[in-house]
């Protein structure tokens, strides 16, 4: 680094000694609070879900109704909304100054809007810990919250609102000071996805919070099927953010882990293009057996639209394994079919907690959200159990599995400390991700034998009618607690390790980071060099990602099965003849 | 993480200069969903006949 270069970045911020970017200061410290918030919140989340699954495990039964009720919206405020928020917040300052090589537009603005996403989390936490609060996640109308939840939500939405304007003003200013070349990169183009999802999210919060909150005053009526047509592109939409940022994060993990290549450009930013566009309409999922809408609107919102959504995600499926395939061979892992994959770093967490997000995401999130997706099998799955075991695979195996890998590498790149505890962090993939896996399969199986979803006692004891499930549903309640219990030590020790990093860890030493040693990602010591030119890049691209195209064809087969399966089990319910 | 740089005389495509646009994807996103899942959805929920009681 030249003389002029260091004067250059005084008072400005530093350039990464990794990945050569400058890092404005400003953007560096906004990351910071709202990743160490992201984790706070997750804690949250987590102590609440261990209570919901030692609940629903019938055979331990641990809380009484309120707090099961009161816990279940905790975990969902928490999880779904403020530890993905609060990360996705860093991710966009990632993507967009520090990646852009730009500053912070208006840092102030910024700080105004962690204070206000702060004090509206803080507010419904209280509210809800408060009992007063007793609606979960949805807040279906016409159940009633005291007004401050409505207003904390608000005053959250506001704050991430300002974050996504930020980002976009970002774009602006890094275009004007011409502070990089042609198109942005592709990581800053999937956050772009995830900030546009983000404002149409929050376009329906404030559509539908504000009257909320007017109508907790009693100052105005709302109708409750107009609640949920509303709230939905709220509440599924946020879920959406978060695919398209854990897309992003595959990607940008992709190339720092193994030197993963993009394979087609033009591929990759037109699968990001059909989320823009389409995926947001999976919200309509969730009011399928709503009488009030007819089947135009349901089939094409559910199925013609959103399935150019999933034909992105199928795209990202593939491109993503394929280009770490690819740069696994030009590194000269080129023996057989899955030379690359075996000889792959699965001791760097940053690397295993990515590719098991994808595996979870695309098997087992994709495959059983397409299937219940669809309208006439919906039918057999609504309200089941099935439902909450799809989107734990999507947003916790993916998306919360995916911003835990990249953490491995945000501590040492970011807050310049090495992972502690690296021997737990090592495993702390393997556990989540199974756990994760166990528990979400349980539920999903449960769910097909009729298992209700947010129920506290499916025995219904002392109820004037008794319901009887098959006793498989025992066994199966079982294994999803000791799947989420594993899960949890998992969590926890993704939070321990993250608190100790960040607060009690050992700083970098950059003059050796290139020697590695615990606490050091490989891709931190030694970040792999993309070549996207010359003879032997022009062999691997002939000899193509053989072994990509394997697990694409394990993928498709299992897919069918499952999808014949269901339409068998559909058939089943109403016999003809 | 790649850029796309553009070659010396070289215009750039069509495709790649819509997705480089980032306040037309915006507007595109938004009018999308609005105008199919959301306009479409109250539509037809203020325009449904009142049951009539039996």
């Amino acid at each position: 680094m030249s003389n002029a270069m260091a004067d250059t970045l005084q008072g400005w911020g530093r350039r990464c000694q990794v990945t050569g970017l400058k890092v404005h200061s400003e953007a560096e410290k906004l990351i910071k609070v709202n990743a160490v918030v992201a984790v706070v919140a997750f804690l949250v989340g987590v102590i609440a879900a261990i209570g919901l699954v030692l609940t629903r495990w019938q055979a331990v039964h641990l809380l009484p109704a309120d707090w099961y009720y009161r816990l279940m919206t905790v975990h969902g405020m928490n999880m779904l909304i403020f530890f993905i928020l609060f990360f996705e917040m860093a991710v966009l300052y990632f993507a967009g100054p520090v990646l852009l090589n730009c500053r912070v537009p208006a840092p102030k603005v910024g700080w105004l809007a962690f204070g206000l996403m702060v004090l509206g989390a803080v507010m419904v936490d209280v509210v809800i810990f408060a009992g007063k609060a007793d609606v979960l996640f949805t807040s279906y109308v016409p159940l009633r919250a005291h007004p401050l939840f409505y207003l904390g939500v608000i005053l959250f939405a506001v704050g991430a609102i300002l974050v996504t304007c930020l980002f976009f003003a970002s774009l602006v200013v890094a275009k004007r000071e011409q502070t990089y070349e042609g198109s942005v990169p592709l990581v800053t183009f999937g956050a772009l996805t995830a900030a546009i999802i983000a404002a149409i999210t929050l376009l329906h919060g404030a559509a539908i919070y504000i009257p909320t909150f007017l109508w907790s005053l009693n100052i105005i009526p709302i109708d409750p099927e107009l609640y949920r047509v509303v709230w939905w592109g709220l509440g599924h939409s946020s879920q959406q953010i978060n695919v398209a940022a854990m897309v992003s994060v595959w990607y940008l993990l992709g190339g720092l882990t193994v030197g993963a290549v993009v394979l087609n450009e033009k591929i990759s930013r037109s699968a990001f293009s059909l989320y823009v566009l389409f995926i947001s309409m999976a919200s309509a999922h969730h009011l399928l057996v709503d009488p009030g809408l007819g089947p135009a609107w349901k089939v094409w919102n559910t199925s013609y639209a959103m399935y150019l959504a999933v034909l992105a995600s199928m795209i990202h499926g593939f491109t993503v394994p394929a280009g770490i395939e690819m740069g696994q061979r030009l590194r000269g892992l080129v023996k057989g079919r899955f030379e690359w994959l075996r000889k792959a770093p699965w001791g760097d967490p940053g690397f295993s907690g990515m590719f098991l997000s994808l595996v979870i995401f695309g098997f087992f999130g994709g495959i059983t959200g397409v299937t219940s997706g669809t309208e006439q099998i919906n039918i057999i799955a609504h309200n089941t159990l099935r439902i909450p075991g799809h989107f734990h695979v999507t947003v916790v195996g993916g998306t919360a599995l995916a911003f835990m890998a990249v953490t491995y590498y945000v501590l040492p790149l970011i807050f310049q400390r090495k992972v502690a505890l690296w021997g737990l962090a090592k495993i702390q993939p393997y556990l989540f991700g199974v756990g994760i896996v166990i528990m979400a399969m349980s539920m999903t199986f449960a769910g097909s034998f009729g298992v209700p979803r947010r129920h506290w006692d499916i025995t219904f004891a002392g109820a004037a009618t008794s319901v009887e499930f098959h006793p498989m549903v025992d066994m199966l309640m079982g294994t999803m607690a000791i799947g989420g219990l594993l899960a949890a030590i998992g969590a926890l020790a993704y939070i321990a390790i993250a608190v100790l990093s960040v607060f009690f860890g050992q700083k970098v030493d950059w003059s050796r980071v290139g020697d590695g040693g615990a606490g050091i990602p490989q891709g931190v010591a030694k970040l792999p060099k993309q070549a996207h030119t010359g003879a032997a890049v022009e062999q691997v691209h002939q000899a193509g990602t053989p072994g990509t195209m394997v697990l694409v064809g394990v993928f498709l087969t299992v897919f069918v099965l499952y999808y014949f399966v269901n339409w068998k089990m559909l058939s089943m319910v109403w016999k003809i003849g | 993480m790649t850029e796309q740089k553009e070659r010396p005389g070289e215009e750039t495509p069509l495709g790649q200069r819509l997705l480089d646009r980032p306040f037309v994807l915006l507007v595109a996103g938004v009018l999308v969903m609005l105008a199919f899942y959301t306009l479409w959805g109250i539509f037809e929920l203020v325009t449904l006949p009142t049951a009539t009681l039996p």
